[in-house]
């Protein structure tokens, strides 16, 4: 016991771990008195789990640490001009052909034998540093890495890491950011959601939304991490754009399989999304003006090297631009007035402050609201009517970070959440008569979710040929899931004020992991690891234990075979009718009554670097169970009599494919081609007979180009074709004749009901689309200006976004399927300082 | 450099090509025809028998395409045959039956209880035969506690009276029961006499056991998670609010009729009233209404009541 309990401090400082393991391989019985006391100990589940990893942690420690004099490289990789972290950026040691990649917080620790070695830095679109380090100790050294002024410039030399084919991780994909904002966008706002739906294995659920399915799972099964912090909605003006800023972003990546132990919570994907730290150095700025909204954006030091601050807010005019009309007409109608609105803004903010050499606190915060309604007034004389309608959403996350280097091998990051997520519509309605009679009736929906959090990762690099991750996570949800304020005022008869629905449920929900990246022999690399979840909510609990393998197997000619096997479980869902993609999502917990959705998933494919150009093919089988879904009939408009949990039915699914991805990064020519072939089904006991069925996202073709060129040092164009076969939809197919008993018992009700088809039989035409931009710069010395111009749908193919029944010219039924996205040309301007 | 401005010259002439040739879809719509199957037209029937009917009705027609204009067609010249488990023809309906909409027969007394499988049969001719087949439930046994609120209510939608009750209802046992409850109110006119039986409209609290059925008013009481548990059906609270024509005067009389249905036939009464009372809900995906004839429309279900009067 009281080595685990030593264990459990071990993190206090390298020394003391080192102790603490000598101690242990000093005594004969050691183990065995971790491993009698452990299964002696009468504790609870996630105790006993916690104890196990300790365990494990001490015991890759212990085999690790001590073969040899080892001394570490460590330090931070940062840009030399901004001081921005440079995550993912790599220290190569060429003398033994081994590296390290930094972390998220630019954080590196290299630890070799005894000796002299010629080390190289590189980093993307970055000049890479080449030095020679004599390591007769433990050394610090934080490394600077020049930007090139494009991705062209970057200076590729020596013999580069961290190439697909080196890495153990599959499935995941990142595109820099600069990357990303020269790609074309509806209305000149580049949308982040948007590009990773072209990306293989990622799909749109229709038309301008920002909805991602993610190898066949639902929008719910992605984790968005904003700073690491869970966003719940991540849609604005009802999903055609994401809450993502860009001029915010530092960079993101997804993750869509081969889960390392480090991740958790939902099924399909994990999309990180980081914001900028802030410019250490000078004041910077970015001003973009477009047909749709503005966007400011301003960092800069508050002391110089020593705290930064970032700020970028956005808002849309779209009101301000149409109000002024809309006021001239009421002018011509003295009698009616309406005021229509709509406006989405966010606010993106961050703080960052280095305490001192081994400290860094950071604090990150959001918000993002929505705003849609209308309120028209008719004054007649005799009285007057009026109508208030309105919808809104909003998010608003904040995090407060603290890093700390215990020593040069170990590395943690504690992190305090807060996350929120509300949505409201009603209606107000009144009248009142030139009597001063009045009436009144006022309705009022509103649901959302709530989230405290604290999170703890160690990164413990013990020699160049282990990196272990470790940590837990708690979090507390609050979720609303749908509650109607009712206020009806009829003057002197009865006065209704009240509120019906189903009230808060709270959870807690917990997890702990550990994982190791080592490797075995010269050719392969494995990341094994277990993530251990749990979840209270109800007086139920939920358990859950995800083995978590990953392996890279380098085979003759440079290429890489990958494999990986991932368990996922989520106790989070979201209630929402396929396809809408509307802000009407309820968010609902797993409860006494609805299982947790989990999820088993399987990986292998081949990468290799071509010259600039990655290339990965990949399969996949991914098995989910306790997928939620509203029953055939039911939908957010719940009965005000009838509970949530009354309306939804449980199921399984699965999805397979294969996906292939050529990227290059690098040149005057950057972009992707990604393709998917891939089948996505469904099974719930209540919907189509029991059968299984297509997912309506099924896809079974995903097609995307994406190509960005710089013609001259004035002129960038870039282009996106995509294609992706129909979506799935349900028709009615038949109709027929019967009646029911009436209520009296003694006559019929007849009626006449149309018969659907199997579910999702139908499918919408093909999707197809090219979008166009094309980019002016022009700059000075301190300042640089960017004329954008884009056209979204260039050939202006009408492509479907729903189906309803009609009538054709003869005033036969039909169904058809409308498009509303056009060609739609836009404009935008950028100034940056 | 040279080769560059030749790409910006060619994009800009590729997207003035674009732009022009686009702008004619603008005046074709925005369209596109969902191709579908042709439909095979099939029988469809409804035959809903309660041993106390003293009448059998039954509606044959046409199931149509959507995208038929003139929709489904009553058949009137079907051959309906009811019988039972031993092979023995119990009723037969015949186009001389056929009136308005169904077929109907008046039966010499009520229909009665019938121990067994049932099962119904249908021919026409250009059709497939269809078949059904269904059990009579148990006759409910009840008990149940009245409360009599006494006053009228006024609402901004009328006037009217609203009493509780509390039913325990006997559980059959092992498997689901599934039943049909409805109060009715007797009132009188200005003269007073007394009119017929008018409905009670029937709330409920939420309670996973209780549907309220739009389509009748009434509310389905089945036990289907809770089967095994001999108190399933006990405790189930309700009220029942009257709106009579004279709604000065409070109903002088009030009856409980609480029907016990089939698994079909309850299953029939919820998906009909998903598929067609919850209103226009756009957000909601189609229904499929069930059916347990081979032809997969309709429904052949049975019924038995008990009613009791409440003075």
């Amino acid at each position: 016991m009281a080595f685990i309990v030593e264990g459990a401090v071990c993190a206090e400082t390298f020394e003391e771990i080192n102790a603490n393991t000598r101690t242990v391989k000093n005594e004969d019985n050691g183990f065995d008195c971790v491993i009698e006391t452990y299964f002696c100990l009468d504790l609870n589940f996630s105790k006993v789990l916690f104890m196990r990893l300790l365990f494990l942690c001490q015991f890759v420690i212990a085999t690790t640490l001590y073969s040899q004099t080892n001394f570490t490289l460590s330090g931070h990789i940062q840009d030399s001009s901004s001081g921005e972290q440079l995550l993912g950026a790599t220290v190569w040691c060429e003398d033994v052909k081994v590296g390290v990649a930094a972390n998220l917080y630019g954080f590196y620790s290299l630890t070799l034998p005894e000796g002299k070695y010629n080390v190289l830095v590189r980093y993307i679109g970055y000049s890479t540093q080449k030095f020679e380090v004599n390591l007769i100790e433990n050394i610090k050294m934080d490394i600077e890495l020049v930007a090139g002024t494009t991705l062209s410039e970057a200076v590729v030399t020596g013999e580069s890491f961290n190439k697909i084919e080196d890495q153990v991780q599959m499935s995941k994909i990142t595109i820099p950011l600069e990357q990303v904002k020269r790609l074309p966008a509806i209305g000149g706002e580049v949308d982040l959601l948007k590009v990773l739906q072209l990306l293989p294995g990622v799909q749109s659920g229709g038309e301008g939304t920002s909805g991602l399915y993610v190898r066949g799972g639902s929008p719910d099964q992605n984790l968005m991490l904003l700073d690491g912090v869970p966003l719940y909605s991540v849609n604005h003006l009802f999903g055609f754009f994401s809450v993502f800023n860009a001029d915010a972003v530092k960079n993101m990546s997804i993750t869509k399989g081969g889960f390392p132990a480090r991740y958790g919570g939902r099924l399909s994907s994990i999309v990180e999304i980081n914001m900028k730290d802030g410019h250490m150095k000078e004041y910077h700025g970015d001003a973009t003006v477009s047909i749709i909204s503005s966007k400011l954006t301003l960092e800069g030091p508050i002391v110089k090297d020593k705290a930064s601050f970032m700020i970028s807010g956005r808002r849309t005019y779209l009101d301000l631009l149409v109000n002024p009309l809309i006021a001239a007409t009421n002018n011509n109608n003295s009698g009616v007035t309406t005021d229509p609105r709509y406006f989405f803004y966010d606010l993106n903010a961050k703080l960052n402050w280095k305490v001192g050499k081994k400290d860094r606190l950071y604090f990150s915060a959001f918000q993002g609201k929505d705003d849609f309604g209308i309120a028209s007034t008719e004054n007649y004389g005799q009285s007057t009517s009026s109508l208030d309608f309105g919808l809104d959403w909003k998010n608003a996350i904040q995090a407060l970070r603290w890093n700390h280097e215990w020593g040069p091998r170990l590395f943690s990051n504690a992190t305090l959440t807060r996350s929120l997520y509300g949505f409201n519509t009603g209606v107000d309605i009144s009248e009142i008569s030139s009597e001063g009679d009045s009436l009144r009736m006022a309705a009022l929906y509103n649901s959302g979710i709530e989230d405290f959090g604290g999170r703890v990762d160690f990164d413990f690099a013990p020699n160049a040929r282990h990196f272990i991750k470790f940590g837990a996570n708690w979090t507390y949800h609050t979720f609303s899931p749908g509650a109607t304020s009712l206020e009806l005022d009829f003057g002197e008869i009865n006065d209704i004020d009240t509120v019906l629905g189903p009230e808060d449920i709270t959870s807690n929900e917990a997890f702990v992991y550990i994982e190791d990246e080592f490797e075995l022999g010269d050719r392969v690399k494995v990341n094994l690891g277990v993530h251990a979840s749990s979840l209270a909510v109800q007086d139920s609990n939920y358990y859950s234990i995800q083995p978590r393998a990953a392996l890279n197997f380098r085979l003759p000619g440079g290429y890489a075979l990958k494999t990986s096997y991932a368990q996922m479980a989520q106790y989070v869902n979201l209630l929402t009718n396929e396809g809408l993609g509307l802000p009407t999502d309820l968010w609902v917990p797993s409860t006494a009554r609805i299982r947790p959705q989990q999820s088993w998933q399987v990986a292998m494919g081949v990468a290799k670097t071509y010259g600039d150009f990655e290339v990965s093919l990949e399969g996949y089988f991914k098995s989910m169970d306790g997928l939620l879904s509203y029953k055939q009939g039911s939908s957010f408009l719940f009965s005000l009599d009838t509970d949530w949990e009354d309306q939804v039915t449980q199921g399984i699914g699965n999805s397979y494919g294969i996906e292939l991805l050529v990227q290059k990064k690098l040149g005057r020519t950057t972009g992707w081609v990604g393709y998917t072939l891939s089948w996505s089904n469904r099974q719930f006991d209540e919907i189509n007979s029991g059968n299984w069925y297509p997912f309506t996202y099924d896809r079974r073709h995903d097609l995307s180009f994406v190509i960005t060129h710089d013609f001259t040092d004035k002129w960038t164009g870039s282009a996106v074709w995509l294609y992706g076969t129909g979506r799935a939809l349900t028709l009615n197919e038949s109709t027929f004749s019967a009646y029911i008993p009436d209520a009296s018992g003694s006559g019929i009700y007849s009626f006449s009901a149309d018969v659907p088809s199997d579910k999702n039989a139908f499918r919408m035409s093909p999707y197809h689309r090219l979008d166009l931009s094309l980019t002016r710069t022009k700059k000075t010395s301190d300042a640089s200006k960017h004329l954008i111009f884009s056209i979204y749908n260039a050939y202006n193919n009408l492509n479907p976004f729903f189906a309803q029944t009609d009538q054709d010219d003869d005033g036969n039924p039909v169904i058809r399927e409308y498009g509303i996205f056009p060609i739609i040309p836009s404009i935008a301007w950028r100034y940056s300082f | 450099m040279k080769h560059s401005s030749s790409y910006l010259t060619l994009i800009q002439f590729l997207l003035i090509i674009l732009t022009i040739s686009s702008c004619g879809k603008f005046a074709e719509g925005v369209v596109h025809e969902i191709p579908f199957p042709e439909h095979t037209p099939r029988l469809a029937a409804t035959l809903i028998v309660n041993d106390e009917d003293q009448e059998l009705v039954a509606m044959v027609t046409s199931s149509a395409s959507v995208l038929d204009a003139e929709g489904p067609q009553f058949v009137q010249d079907a051959i309906v045959t009811l019988t039972e488990d031993n092979g023995q023809a119990l009723y037969s309906l015949t186009q001389e039956d056929f009136s308005g909409e169904a077929y109907k027969l008046m039966l010499e007394d009520v229909f009665g209880y019938q121990e067994g499988e049932l099962t119904v049969t249908i021919d026409a001719p250009g059709f497939e035969q269809i078949t059904a087949t269904n059990t009579m439930p148990p006759k409910p046994q009840f008990e149940f506690v009245f409360e009599s609120n006494g006053d009228t209510i006024n609402s901004p939608w009328g006037i009217y009276v609203q009493d509780a009750f509390t039913l325990n209802i006997e559980n059959n046992g092992g498997t689901a029961n599934h039943y049909l409850i409805h109060v009715d109110a007797l009132f009188t006119d200005e003269l007073g006499d007394t009119l017929d039986w008018t409905p009670d409209y029937l709330e409920a609290r939420p309670d996973p056991r209780i549907t309220n059925h739009r389509m009748t008013g009434g509310l389905i009481v089945s036990d289907e998670s809770l089967a095994s548990n001999e108190n399933s059906l006990s405790e189930i609270n309700f009220s029942a609010k009257s709106w009579g024509e004279n709604t000065e005067n409070p109903p002088v009389s009030r009856r409980l009729r609480v029907v016990s249905l089939s698994p079909e036939l309850a299953n029939f009464y919820l998906t009909a009233d998903a598929h067609l009372s919850g209103g226009p809900d756009f957000f909601a995906e189609p229904t499929l209404i069930y059916s347990n004839f081979s032809s997969g429309f309709g429904c052949f279900g049975l019924s038995s009541q008990t009613v009791l009067e409440i003075d």
